[in-house]
């Protein structure tokens, strides 16, 4: 008998481009498991305009519309609801929004297991599955999360298959520009944009462009082609702001060749369309999340340094629009056009260091595990950040997937070398803590289990035990490039299993344990990487003083 | 609507003090609780 779930229910309560991206992740489980039955739970607002997607992949699909709660009696709208997807046969629900919300509304729908969070008895979240659980501390929380959030989905609902991706459309003359976002942080200004066009336009006289964008973005669409550079060329651009429908943009993205815009939901359609993306990246957006899933896409995200940014912090001057510059996005929109590719010796070639330097070009493909990951080809020099993505994605597949991929070691140069000598101290410290907890822990069970333990002995264990989280939070203060192991560990202890002292110190013994092999493994690889670095630069001043 | 709004707020207080004193929520507390939450961030949507 199979033990494989007959069916699931998924909850994703947020918006457009996440639907988007749980579409993806559906359509690869749904390939390795033809059988299963999918269903979904969205809002209204944003799952009716997709629905001639959503179709295609899921069983059972639930609209929530506020207007239906409303009534004499507080809950008998809602109490239909959940009748009806309660009538739905649900093996595993899947919760994939982190929001409260989306929490209550998981702990009122039968199910026999839960994944992702779900309101307890006394309303705390519960996060169950460690995907979800990655998702919840790592994604939610910093700019160190190693994956695609599509890839994330599949980790949770247990695909492992490669993706199965729609040919990539090249032809037709019309491109797709999407110069809007939902937030000012995340879009460049309309002038700028306006000179982008003009060059496109001028270079390319057998390119139509297409503006899309929403109701709301009417006016902004408007002041770029106010533009004077485009006084010539109105004629060939066409403003689709509000006027089309999501399926309507769907068929304009599908008879076209290109699409170029900022983060949103526009880009992950163009690549559900088969058409190759360059997105701009810029503020908040973390690339690797978010870039549209698909071979051969594009990123520019420009390097820099006041990473991380979160949507709460205020920003003056927006220096990452500043530092992606015209000339790096037209040459790349230029290649696209030419030859579907960017080349990084062309890049270098036609585009200024001073223009290149400040921003990555970043090309999306495939590990052979099947795996989303975005290659920088403008650059061997990885960021710290970077960097420590690398890591943290090759010991977290390995801890919570038991894979390992196949990557070469990452490239130093001088700086990075330097943090990463910086950073080791703080993940010793890190590991020695998880000894101490481990020890602590031990400690209770060997004293539980004397004839007659000590009360006292075992309080000021619990005592120590304490104080080592409370000095993990602080080291994750001073390094906080080892906050995704502390966050998601954390997490794990806040939900510890156990019915008495016995059981709580065991699970508690397992987490310092387990916190401890994260350490040593990120260790190795940070130490394996720095030797072959060292020995390669003993090797280079060896061989120019021969010469 | 409005009537909606201000009965739900009326019982999510009552619910906020029974969390407060730690006691188990019930079913219904938990669909008041998802109506609160879920129109609050329709609205912000």
């Amino acid at each position: 008998m199979s033990n494989k779930p007959g069916s699931i229910t998924l909850v994703q309560l947020t918006r457009f481009g996440d639907i988007l991206q749980t579409i993806w992740a559906v359509k690869d489980i749904k390939t390795s498991n033809p059988d299963l039955a999918v269903n979904l739970v969205v809002r209204k607002s944003f799952g009716k305009p997709l629905a001639f997607l959503l179709d295609k992949y899921f069983n059972n699909i639930y609209y929530l519309d506020s207007k239906s709660f409303i009534g004499d009696d507080l809950t008998s709208g809602l109490d239909s609801t959940i009748k009806e997807i309660n009538s739905w046969e649900t093996n595993v629900l899947v919760n994939l929004s982190f929001s409260k919300s989306s929490s209550y509304f998981s702990s009122l729908i039968n199910a026999n297991f839960r994944l992702g969070m779900s309101a307890s008895q006394f309303a705390s979240d519960n996060v169950n599955g460690s995907w979800s659980e990655y998702l919840y501390s790592t994604v939610m929380r910093g700019p160190l999360n190693s994956f695609s959030l599509v890839d994330i989905f599949k980790f949770i609902l247990g695909a492992k298959n490669r993706p199965s991706m729609p040919e990539k459309n090249h032809t037709g003359n019309t491109l797709v520009i999407h110069p809007f976002t939902s937030s000012e942080k995340k879009m460049w200004s309309p002038n700028k944009w306006g000179e982008i066009i003009f060059k496109v336009l001028k270079n390319n006289p057998e390119i139509n462009l297409s503006i899309v964008g929403s109701k709301e973005d009417s006016t902004r669409a408007q002041e770029i082609i106010k533009n004077p550079l485009l006084s010539d060329y109105n004629e060939r651009i066409d403003i689709n702001c509000g006027n089309l429908e999501i399926e309507e943009l769907y068929e304009l993205l599908q008879n076209s060749f290109l699409f170029c815009g900022h983060d949103s939901m526009v880009g992950h359609l163009a690549s559900l369309a088969g058409l190759q993306t360059l997105t701009l990246s810029l503020g908040t957006v973390r690339a690797i999340e978010s870039t549209p899933y698909g071979i051969n896409n594009y990123v520019l995200a420009p390097r820099t340094p006041c990473f991380p940014c979160f949507p709460s912090d205020h920003c003056a001057d927006f220096k990452c629009h500043k530092d992606l510059s015209y000339q790096a996005v037209t040459e790349c929109l230029q290649q696209l056009i030419d030859t579907n590719e960017i080349s990084a010796s062309e890049l270098q070639k036609n585009v200024s260091p001073l223009h290149l330097s400040t921003a990555d070009v970043l090309q999306s493909n495939f590990s052979k595990e099947g795996l989303f990951y975005l290659e920088n080809i403008s650059s061997n020099e990885l960021s710290m950040n970077e960097l420590y993505r690398k890591f943290y994605r090759i010991v977290w597949l390995y801890m919570l997937e038991e894979t390992e991929e196949n990557s070469s070691y990452p490239k130093l140069n001088k700086a990075s070398y330097a943090g990463l000598e910086g950073f080791i101290p703080n993940l010793k410290q890190l590991f020695e803590l998880a000894e101490f907890g481990k020890k602590y822990s031990r400690f209770i069970l060997e004293e539980i289990s004397k004839d007659q333990p000590d009360v006292e002995y075992i309080k000021n264990c619990g005592q120590k035990i304490e104080e080592i989280d409370e000095m993990q939070v602080l080291l994750g203060k001073a390094s906080p490039a080892l906050n995704p192991i502390i966050d998601f560990f954390n997490l794990k202890k806040s939900k510890m299993a156990g019915n008495n002292l016995v059981e709580l110190c065991t699970s508690s013994h397992e987490i310092y344990q387990s916190i401890g092999s994260f350490c040593n493994i990120m260790y190795e690889l940070i130490e394996k990487t720095m030797n072959e670095y060292s020995i390669k630069n003993k090797k280079n001043s060896m061989k120019e003083a021969k010469e | 609507m409005e009537d909606f709004r201000m009965k739900l707020q009326i019982e999510t207080k009552k619910i906020s003090e029974k969390i407060k004193n730690g006691d188990a929520l019930t079913e219904e507390d938990m669909k008041i609780l998802f109506l609160t939450s879920y129109l609050a961030e329709d609205t912000n949507e």
